[in-house]
C-alpha cells in the first residue's frame, strides 16, 4: 500500500508554467532581487499610520486648546476671553459678580471672538451698563503687536467699536501677571498706570471698582489735570492704543 | 534576502512537494498557485540559515502547511466562492493510483498531512510531531486512525505493522 501511495503522489508535479509564473512573481515582488527591501511591513505601516493619526489629533487638540491671546472687556461686568490660534473663544473668565452672571447666561465658548464680543454687547445686562456708564474698555493682550492689530481691526470691523478705543499690549506675560493679581487684563493695565503715579495702590484696591471709578482715580492721580491716562501709553511696557470712551 | 539562483533551485527542488501539500489542503488551482508563490516568496525573503537540505525541506513543508491553514481560516475565503471552484485541482486519469489519491484526499483534514508526511515523505512520527508542533501521541493516534480509514476505503492490510517500524 505504501508503494501505491507513493506511486499515486508521484503523479503530482508542479508544472513548468507554474514554476515560471512563480519565478516571475518573486522577481517582481522583490524588485528584481534588489537588496533594498526597506518597504515597511503592513503591520508596521498600520502602526506608523496610527501614530501619525494620533499625533495629528493630539496636535490639533493642543493647538485648539492653547490660548494665544486674551481679550478683556471691562464694562462693569469684567470678563476675559481666552482666544486660540483659530480665533475661537476657548475660555471665559469673569472677574466680578456682574461678569459671572453675564458669562453664565451667554454661550460664548468656541465662538469667533468678534461674534462673542457682539453677543456680549447685545446682551441686555451689558447694554444697560453701556447706557449708564460711559466709560468701559476692551483690552487685547497677545504675544505680538501684529496679532494685536489684526484682532483690533477685526473687532472694529465686525462690531460697532472704534479702533482708537481698543487698548493693546504685546506683553503676553501680562496675562499671567493680571491673573495672578486677580484682575482682568484691562484692569491690570490700569493698575500699572496707577502705580506709576502712586506705587502704594494694589490690585485689591481696584478689584471691585468699575472702570469709570478706576478712570477717575487715574485722572485724579495725574499731575496735570485733564491729560487723561492715555498719555501714559507705552510707559507700562510698550503698550499701544488707548482706552475707549464708549462706542463710535 | 536569498539570491535568484537559490530561489530558482528551491522551486525546482521543492516545487513538487509544495504542490502535493497544497493538493491535500486546497480544492482549486487558483489557491494552490497563490500558496505556491507565497511559500517561495517567503523563502526568498527569509534569512534562515539551513543546516542541511533536510532542514530546508522541513522548513518549506511547515511554511506550506501554515500558509494553507491561514488561507482556509481567512475571513475573505470563508465568505466567498472562487471562480474556478467548479474546476477540480487535478483531473487524474482513472487508474489505481488515482483511487489511492482520492482515498487520501477524502480523509478528514487532520489525517491527510500526517499520512502524507509519514507514507510519502518518509518522516517518523516524532519528526512529524516536531514539524507540525503537536504531541507525539497525537501523531500516533492520527496515523493509526488515518490508516484504518484508508484500509476501509482501499481494502487490504498492507499498512499493518508499517507504523511501528518507523518511530
Amino acid at each position: 500500500m505504501q508503494d501505491r501511495l507513493k506511486a499515486a503522489f508521484d503523479q503530482i508535479h508542479a508544472d513548468d508554467a507554474l514554476k515560471t509564473r512563480t519565478k516571475q512573481f518573486i522577481h517582481n515582488r522583490t524588485h528584481g532581487y534588489s537588496q533594498d527591501q526597506s518597504r515597511p511591513s503592513p503591520r508596521w505601516a498600520t502602526l506608523v499610520a496610527c501614530c501619525l493619526a494620533l499625533l495629528v489629533v493630539a496636535g490639533g487638540y493642543l493647538s485648539y486648546t492653547a490660548p494665544v491671546a486674551a481679550i478683556s472687556m471691562d464694562i462693569n461686568p469684567s470678563i476675559e476671553l481666552s482666544i486660540n490660534v483659530y480665533n475661537r473663544v476657548i475660555d471665559v473668565k469673569a472677574y466680578n459678580e456682574d461678569g459671572a452672571a453675564l458669562v453664565q447666561s451667554l454661550p460664548l465658548q468656541h465662538m469667533h471672538y468678534a461674534d462673542a464680543i457682539n453677543t456680549i454687547l447685545s446682551d441686555q445686562a451689558a447694554a444697560s451698563y453701556l447706557q449708564t456708564d460711559d466709560y468701559w474698555q476692551i483690552t487685547i493682550v497677545s504675544g505680538s503687536e501684529r496679532k494685536n492689530q489684526t484682532i483690533r481691526n477685526c473687532i472694529s470691523r465686525q462690531t460697532d467699536i472704534s479702533v482708537k478705543h481698543i487698548y493693546c499690549s504685546s506683553h503676553h506675560e501680562d496675562i499671567a501677571a493680571a491673573h495672578a493679581a486677580g484682575l482682568s487684563c484691562g484692569k491690570y493695565q490700569a493698575l500699572l498706570l496707577l502705580q506709576q503715579q502712586n506705587p502704594d495702590i494694589t490690585a485689591a484696591d481696584i478689584q471691585n471698582l468699575s472702570m469709570a471709578e478706576i478712570r477717575q482715580l487715574l485722572q485724579d492721580s495725574l499731575p496735570e489735570a485733564g491729560q487723561g491716562h492715555n498719555q501714559n501709553n507705552g510707559s507700562a511696557g510698550n503698550h499701544s492704543g488707548s482706552h475707549s470712551h464708549g462706542q463710535k | 534576502m536569498r539570491s535568484e539562483t537559490e530561489v530558482n533551485q528551491a522551486i525546482e527542488r521543492y516545487g513538487d512537494t509544495v504542490k502535493r501539500i497544497c493538493l491535500l489542503q486546497l480544492k482549486n488551482a487558483s489557491d494552490t498557485e497563490d500558496i505556491f508563490q507565497e511559500v517561495f516568496l517567503k523563502y526568498a525573503l527569509s534569512s534562515v540559515i539551513f543546516d542541511s537540505q533536510e532542514h530546508e525541506k522541513a522548513w518549506i513543508i511547515r511554511v506550506t502547511i501554515n500558509q494553507c491553514k491561514d488561507l482556509l481560516k481567512s475571513f475573505f475565503r470563508s465568505r466567498t466562492v472562487s471562480m474556478d471552484k467548479a474546476a477540480p485541482l487535478i483531473a487524474p486519469p482513472l487508474t489505481e493510483q488515482s483511487d489511492v489519491l482520492q482515498a487520501v484526499l477524502s480523509l478528514p483534514p487532520k489525517y491527510k498531512n500526517v499520512i502524507y508526511l509519514y507514507y510519502y515523505e518518509g518522516y517518523s512520527a516524532v519528526e512529524i510531531a516536531k514539524l507540525l508542533g503537536k504531541k507525539n501521541n497525537t501523531i500516533y493516534t492520527l496515523l493509526a486512525r488515518g490508516k484504518q480509514l484508508l484500509q476501509k476505503q482501499l481494502g487490504g492490510d498492507e499498512f499493518a505493522g508499517s507504523t511501528e517500524s518507523r518511530i
